[in-house]
């Protein structure tokens, strides 16, 4: 039987990945009054991170499926 | 358009069939068109039209792509909702879109509209978590209290008979302590769309994912007094699990690295195979080493379990190898999953690793009847996965955080710790709350954590 | 109406969105000013009571207390 790659943001269990552009990324941490240091990580070698193409010190927008808000957004900083 | 009975039926007269005449009909043909037409016009004219109907078809795709986006137009309402995801309101998701559809089941002026939203702003606010509060003591003991009334031990079968999965207390200890294998990995697999609904087509998948050992297809045999070891292959299970012998013969010769020698006819194959050296202890060796070996399927799942759920098969595996499996053909890709949580965050990253944490805690937690809010497992799904790895809480917090040498000889062998600290000169930041305890401040939580500063008569 | 905590946080400090007391720096604050009262601080409010704490309560209420909070991390 052949292999096939695995799609791993098609996954029930990944939520949305998107890579911030760096305007976007300054006005959330204005907005939410934090800075790079104080956000979530997400590994560079991170699967989901490397197929939507991550790279250390971009922001990523995690948009998550919540029990108690159905969908909420949180950020996570890509490091080496 | 409304396909004539007259268009059709002069179609029909000329040899074509009803669902092609009324085809036609509808894709423009008209009864003044075929007049005077023979049947070799007739090719070409609906050549001509086919034509013109792909590329209004092509068009009418092109525009609804350009459209797509903006499916329903934006009401000033939803605008005016929408405004409030972002901060300094930030109000959740879910709460904008009761209230959209609360709204617009009335009617509402935009005074009134405004009052609601300060109104439904002002209770947010108050149910709010409000800063200093000890949110780490409150999602810890919300776990450890119902968790007192967990079994200890557990032998219980997660709905599926036959296999055992660890339950209860043993394993939120596992998930927390973000162990590499749990005890009992398993794996539920979902199948695609080809093969869900067909039990033979599930079962044949099943052999390519359960590992066929060498003792499954038949007795091996040592045999000290020839210096040899044998197979006395089973040809039912050949059949059954789809192996050839000549697969077997080939596998044993790479995986052992000796020669195999092949007796007997179709239904009952002997497999002989020598050690390179002729000694005992060589021999044994052998032995271990054909019983290890892998035939078919992946290794680490030793067995697959077929049910039928909701209409479609599932299988349940002993044993999980979530890359191999989830890069097989015919499994579905989306669904499938595992019990081990350091798997999950190899294969699909952190954010799939802190999904996992909280569906794992909170199924063990309600499959024992316990009622935890969400929230607090998302704590602690969130302390796990900050750093971007998937970090153990365990009797000293979480790990790899540095630990005050105050509360280290609060904990244990106190005088030790002094010693090695104060030789050492290591520095304490007395962040914690057990330091300040110790050394008799208030602690940095609640009203312990406000700072207070004078203003001034007058201000 | 009370005072709002956004209005009397120092400027640097401002690093929150919420312009209300957080019951913690109620607490801490109304604590602080009833010791005061208590020690014999003048009160600042014309007020029929006794008990410092209640005096400290309807000092907050009108928004004469002196004291405020400095917010941001430690």
């Amino acid at each position: 039987m052949k292999k096939k790659d695995i799609d791993v943001l098609k996954h029930e269990l990944v939520p949305e990945h998107v890579v911030m552009d760096d305007k976007e990324a300054e006005r959330i941490m204005r907005e939410y009054m934090v800075s790079k240091a104080q956000l979530p990580k997400i590994k560079e070698s991170d699967s989901a991170a490397k197929q939507i193409g991550a790279k250390s010190g971009d922001i990523i927008k995690v948009i998550r499926k919540s029990q108690t808000a159905d969908r909420f957004v949180s950020y996570r900083i890509t490091i080496k | 358009m409304a396909a004539s009975k007259r268009t059709i039926d002069a179609l029909k007269k000329r040899g074509i069939n009803d669902d092609d005449a009324k085809t036609l009909a509808e894709a423009g043909f008209t009864a003044s068109k075929l007049r005077g037409k023979s049947l070799d016009n007739l090719v070409e004219l609906t050549k001509d039209i086919s034509k013109g109907v792909q590329q209004e078809v092509a068009e009418i795709k092109e525009s609804a792509e350009e459209e797509a986006p903006e499916e329903k137009p934006k009401t000033p309402l939803d605008l005016r909702l929408e405004e409030l995801l972002n901060p300094p309101t930030s109000l959740p998701y879910r709460m904008v879109k009761d209230m959209k559809a609360e709204i617009s089941k009335h009617k509402v002026t935009k005074k009134h509209l405004e009052k609601i939203i300060d109104e439904v702003i002002e209770q947010y606010n108050r149910a709010k978590v409000e800063p200093c509060e000890a949110v780490g003591i409150i999602a810890a003991q919300s776990i450890g209290e119902p968790g007192t009334q967990m079994t200890m031990r557990t032998f219980h079968y997660a709905g599926v008979a036959e296999l055992n999965v660890t339950l209860g207390l043993p394993r939120l200890i596992e998930i927390v302590d973000a162990r590499k294998v749990p005890t009992t990995p398993v794996m539920k697999i979902y199948l695609d769309a080809d093969h869900r609904h067909d039990r033979d087509k599930a079962r044949e998948l099943g052999w390519v994912i359960e590992a066929t050992k060498t003792s499954h297809l038949g007795d091996i045999l040592t045999i000290p007094d020839g210096m040899v070891i044998q197979i006395r292959l089973n040809d039912v299970m050949l059949r059954r699990r789809k192996i050839t012998f000549e697969e077997v013969k080939e596998k044993i010769e790479k995986k052992a690295g000796t020669g195999v020698n092949v007796e007997g006819d179709e239904k009952d194959l002997i497999l002989t195979i020598t050690p390179k050296e002729p000694t005992y202890r060589e021999l044994l060796q052998l032995r271990k080493k054909v019983n290890k070996i892998t035939l078919k399927g992946i290794d680490g799942i030793s067995r697959v379990v077929i049910r039928n759920e909701d209409g479609e098969y599932v299988m349940y595996t002993e044993g999980s190898a979530l890359k191999e499996v989830l890069s097989k053909e015919g499994i579905d890709a989306a669904r499938t999953k595992t019990n081990n949580i350091m798997e999950i965050a190899d294969v699909l990253g952190i954010e799939a690793a802190r999904n996992a944490i909280m569906e794992e805690a909170l199924s063990t937690l309600s499959e024992q009847g316990l009622d935890v809010d969400i929230r607090h497992i998302m704590m602690i799904a969130d302390v796990m996965t900050r750093d971007g790895e998937v970090k153990q809480i365990g009797r000293h917090g979480v790990a790899g955080e540095q630990v005050s040498v105050l509360s280290r000889a609060a904990f244990e062998v106190t005088v030790n710790h002094l010693l090695d600290a104060a030789i050492a000169g290591e520095i304490d930041e007395l962040c914690g709350v057990s330091e300040n305890v110790i050394v008799g401040q208030p602690i940095n939580m609640g009203t312990g954590r406000i700072k207070l500063v004078a203003t001034g008569y007058g201000v | 109406m009370p005072p709002m905590a956004g209005d009397l946080l120092e400027s640097n400090q401002n690093q929150t969105h919420n312009p209300k007391y957080t019951k913690y720096e109620m607490a801490k604050i109304v604590g602080a000013r009833a010791l005061q009262i208590a020690m014999g601080a003048p009160v600042l409010i014309s007020v029929d009571a006794n008990d410092p704490i209640e005096i400290a309560i309807r000092e907050m209420e009108e928004g004469a207390v002196p004291i405020t909070v400095k917010r941001g991390p430690l």
